[in-house]
Order: C-alpha cells, then structure tokens, then sequence
C-alpha cells in the first residue's frame, strides 16, 4: 500500500511553491500537536520534583535530571509488571500466530465446505465487543481457577486478536505464487511441509505484521488485566501505570511522567522499527474487513 | 428351486445395499474434510471459546439475579431488564455515550481526512511526519489519558497557563462537567485519530491522479477537487470509518479511568464506564450484564450495517 503519492499539480498549476509551504506550516502545526504531550511528559520527567508545580512552568527545566527515571526503575513492582507485560504479550503473540497461520494456510489453499461460512463468523466475533464479555470472561476464569494468571490474559488476548491475524496472513498467503506450492507436492511434499518449507519464509513481512499488531494491542491493554489479575506480582503495566498515579498523583508528577514514559518505550521502539508493517496490517485489517 | 432362488436373490439384495451402504457412507466420510476442519481447529477453539461462547453466556447472567454477594443466584426472567428502563442513571450513561459518539466520530474522521490529505501531498519528510502523526495512536489509551490530564489540569496544567497567557483566560477542564466532557473528547481526537488517518491515505492514494487532472483541466478550484472527486471516492472508506469509530467509541473506557472516574459528578460516565461501575465496584454482576447485552445489540446492528456496506463495495 505504501506508494510513492501521485502528483496533484496538473500542468500549469499556479503557485506550488505557495502551497508547498502551505501545506509545510499546517503539517508542522498538527505534528507540533500531536508531538506535544509526549514533549511535555519528558520535560516533566527530567524536572527535579520540588519545581514540578512551580508556576509559570518552565517549558524545559534548566536543571534536569534523571532522578524520576532512577526511583520509577527501582521499584520493584514496576520491573515486575514490566516484565509481566512481556511474557503476557508475547504469549499472545506467538499463541496468535501459531494458530492464525495455521488457519490463514487452510483458508488461503484450499477448498471445503463450510469454508467461507467459518471465516465469516471468525471474522464477525470481531463485532462483539471486549466490554461486554469482560463479566462472563470473568465468571469463567473465577470458575476454572485462571484468575490472576497470565495464562487467563494470553487466551483472552488470542482469542480477541486471532480474526485479524487469520485475515492478514490469508491475504498475505494467498499472493505467494500456488506453483511453488503444487511444484513441492509434485515431489511428494506433504500440506506440513509445504508450509514450513514454502510459505513461512516467504511470510516474514506478514508474520512481522501481524506480529507488531498483536504485540503492541497486548501491551496496551488496560481493562480485562485490571479486571482479571488482582495480585501485584500478576499485574501487567498498564493497570500497574494507573495504580501509580493513584498513589502519587497529588505529590510526584514527575514520577508518574517517567513511568508513562517507560512504559511506552518497547512498543514505540517497535513500531518505529516495524512501521510499514504495522500500516499495512492496520489498512488490510480495516478496509478490507 | 423357487426357494433357494429367491433366498440367493434376497441374499444377493441385501449384500448390494450393505455394500452401497458401505460406499455412501465412506463417500460421506470421505467428502467431510476433517484434515481442513483440524487445520482450523485451533483458531476456531480460541474464538468459540473465549468470545463466541461468553457472549451467550453474558446473555444468560443478565436473566439471574447473579452478584458475588451470596451464593445463592435465582433465575429472575426480564427484571434486570425491567429494573433498566426505569434507571435514570443508565438512560444518562446511554445519552451521554450517544452525544459523544455523535460529535467525537466526525470530529476524529475530520482530522483524519485533514491529516491524510496533507500527507499525501508530495513532499520530502512525508515519512517522518507520518510516523510523528502516528505516535498517539501508538502508546496505550491510559498513559495517553495520564499525559493529557497532566496538561488539562485545571490549576497546575499548561493547557490553562498557555490560555491565560494569551488572554483567554483558564478553563475548568477537569472540575467541570461540560469541561470533562470536552476534555475527554480533545483527548480521545487525539489518541485516535491517526486510524482515520492511515486509512484515509490508503484510500487517497488508490485514486487515480488522471481524474484530478481532468477536474483541473475543467477547471476546478481546490476546493472543488475535494468535495467532487475525493469526498466522494473515499465515502466507503468514510463509512466504515464511521462505523468502526461508533463501535470503538461506544466501548471506549480506558480513557476515563484515566482521566475523570466519570466525575465529576456524573457528566462522564459514560455507558462503558457505568456498566463496569455497575460489575466490578458493586459487583452486581447480573445487572451490568444487562447493560452489557444492551451495548452488545447495539454493536451488532452496527455489525450489520458494517456488512453491508463491505458488501455494497464488492458489488
């Protein structure tokens, strides 16, 4: 999807100079928008505590320091929730795409009844919102003694992220060339091995995809963790993000911005580094529903 | 003679129906393709397991009166329903997610198309605004929400500073309720509308550029390009945007765990908010299925237009 944009300025188009640096200002207008609450929480951070509240602010304290980041990271519970978040997503992640991959083969190669009529209603789950399943997701894993595992916020996870991931990998599978697939069969490859052999490694930017999508949604999610996990050594990042500023939000901003900060840091690194995937994934998943 | 003939032919009949028996049903066997359906199995397990089914079972819990407060859970029928219509507080909830859907959705959309057609202009830097753009979307709703309410504090944010340094004077943003209101609403444009914008530009950048310069060549202005040639070749792209974003915004609540607590007051509880008020705080579990159920038919009718809409485009 990511192609070079086609030129709008027909022959004879008066004043593109004009419109260039139009367009140049109003870009950097809403970057500057978009940008500045994630500047403002790093200048908040680095400032030492006693000048957070000082009036007028200072857009950039004249004295930073590191002293947040060093207290945020020497708390234990953080490192633990961190660490929680880890195993929670890419639990999901490998979950998803193991069990994504191995339908999206299925439904991209071959034929059977029932066919489309299960990929439908993959895909329709989707509608059904997270909010309302959050009470008998609940009951559920009370009743089978899941609550405050990670193993509770992996299938809850999986199961919510797979339809995306069996769409994505289906329409990534489906343009790899048949032949490679028949011409491996012609030499007494089975369905297992034309997959292992054929399709993986020609998916690597589909598996990247669905892979940053599903990591990053883990990451993030905020409310079936804070429902289902009630012990601390359990807790994912984000519920443990808003236990945090319910502790310190009268005193100590600066800690508070220096944990958002770090909390954001693996997916931001993912996606800066898995971007076109990520667009890709995202455009596929919506549009073509 | 007869006899033995007609117990040979009788014999003769029924080994051939055992063996068409045998042929059909190997036949059957053979054509359902368990191998495809074990392929599947997995996928399909998860989403019947841990979607599919729960939203049945949320179906069954709003007809009890199910609470963690005693062990005892009767079948009560429609009272949970009943209880609902006469619940000033839930029509408030449901009100206020409907007002804010109303003006959230187009909003979010607006600065999506306005973004993506600033991005598709050809300029060098296009990807690293986009990344910048994209940022927002990226982090996860509750840090977004700390990040902002930081900025919208009402005595201490810079929001506030800046506006009185420019002479319009501070705003309650947090401590009153049109104030949250709004307050959540910038947030929430902000968070998101990075969806809108990708989408957009996906859309922009299918349209063929010989049909803007056909518009230019009859002479229509800028303006004119936008609302006769792009508005209307994004529109499906428009309607689902639409639909996606009312769906989302109807269950959004992780904003306003972050940012307000439904407060104050009650001017931003939301459906969302109240529902899991209602499950997890009062542990009424029965009725906030009930609530839940009436999120989820709405999310369902809008499913069904969402597929039609996807259908109308394959036509």
């Amino acid at each position: 999807m990511v192609s070079i944009a086609p030129s709008r300025r027909g022959p004879g188009w008066r004043g593109p100079r004009r419109q260039t640096v139009v367009v140049y200002v109003l870009l950097t207008v809403v970057t500057l928008v978009a940008l500045f609450p994630l500047f403002w929480t790093l200048s908040t951070s680095l400032t030492p505590r006693e000048l957070v509240y000082q009036w007028p602010p200072k857009i950039w304290p004249s004295s930073p320091t590191l002293g947040a980041y060093t207290d945020i990271i020497g708390q234990r519970q953080f490192l633990v929730s961190f660490a929680n978040s880890f195993i929670v997503s890419v639990g999901t992640v490998v979950l998803s795409l193991v069990a994504g991959t191995l339908a999206a083969y299925r439904f991209a190669r071959s034929r059977f009844p029932g066919k489309n009529f299960i990929l439908f209603m993959l895909i329709a789950t989707t509608m059904i919102p997270g909010l309302s399943n959050l009470i008998p997701l609940y009951v559920l894993m009370r009743n089978i003694g899941l609550l405050n595992t990670h193993l509770a916020l992996i299938l809850i996870y999986t199961a919510s992220f797979l339809p995306l991931v069996v769409w994505l990998m289906k329409g990534f599978i489906e343009s790899i060339p048949e032949e490679l697939d028949e011409s491996a069969i012609i030499d007494g490859a089975s369905r297992w091995q034309v997959l292992i052999r054929i399709i993986l490694p020609l998916s690597g930017p589909g598996l990247a995809a669905a892979a940053t999508l599903t990591f990053v949604a883990a990451w993030n999610e905020f409310l079936v963790a804070l429902t289902m996990i009630q012990t601390p050594d359990q807790r994912t990042i984000q519920p443990t993000i808003q236990l945090f500023v319910g502790y310190y939000e009268q005193t100590e901003w600066t800690l508070i911005a220096a944990a958002t900060l770090i909390a954001c840091v693996p997916v931001v690194i993912l996606f800066l580094l898995l971007q076109r995937a990520l667009i890709a994934g995202l455009t596929a998943g919506a549009v073509k529903g | 003679m007869t006899d033995s003939s007609e117990v040979y032919r009788a014999e003769r009949a029924e080994d051939v129906v055992r063996q068409g028996a045998k042929i059909v049903r190997s036949a059957w066997y053979r054509r359902v393709p368990w191998t495809e359906y074990l392929w599947l199995s997995p996928a399909v397990a998860f989403v019947l397991g841990f979607t599919f089914l729960p939203a049945l079972y949320a179906i069954q819990i709003s007809f009890y009166d199910y609470s963690f407060a005693s062990q005892e859970r009767p079948f009560i029928g429609l009272e949970n329903y009943v209880d609902l219509l006469e619940d000033q507080d839930y029509w408030h909830s449901l009100r206020l997610s409907l007002l804010f859907a109303a003006v959230d959705v187009p909003l979010t959309i607006l600065i999506g198309l306005g973004t993506a057609l600033l991005l598709n202009q050809k300029l060098s830097g296009r990807g690293l605004f986009r990344s910048i753009l994209l940022l927002p979307w990226v982090i996860s709703m509750v840090i977004a929400g700390y990040m902002l309410k930081w900025i919208f504090a009402d005595s201490t944010g810079i929001l506030n500073y800046l506006l009185s340094r420019v002479g319009l004077g501070e705003v309650d943003w947090l401590s009153s309720g049109w104030g949250a209101f709004t307050t959540i609403l910038l947030s929430h444009s902000w968070k998101v509308y990075a969806f809108g914008m990708i989408i957009l530009l996906a859309g922009l950048q299918s349209i063929p550029s010989e049909l803007y310069e056909a518009a230019h060549i009859d002479g229509a202005t800028a303006f004119q390009r936008l609302l006769h040639v792009t508005i209307p070749l994004l529109l499906p792209q428009i309607l689902i945007l639409v639909i996606l974003r009312t769906l989302n915004t109807f269950n959004m609540v992780d904003l306003i765990f972050a940012m307000t607590e439904g407060g104050p007051g009650n001017a931003t509880e939301f459906i969302s908010y109240y529902m899991y008020q209602r499950a997890f705080a009062y542990f009424e579990l029965g009725y906030a299925s009930a609530i839940a159920v009436t999120i989820l038919l709405l999310n369902i009718v809008l499913a069904l237009v969402y597929v039609r809409v996807l259908r109308s485009r394959q036509a």
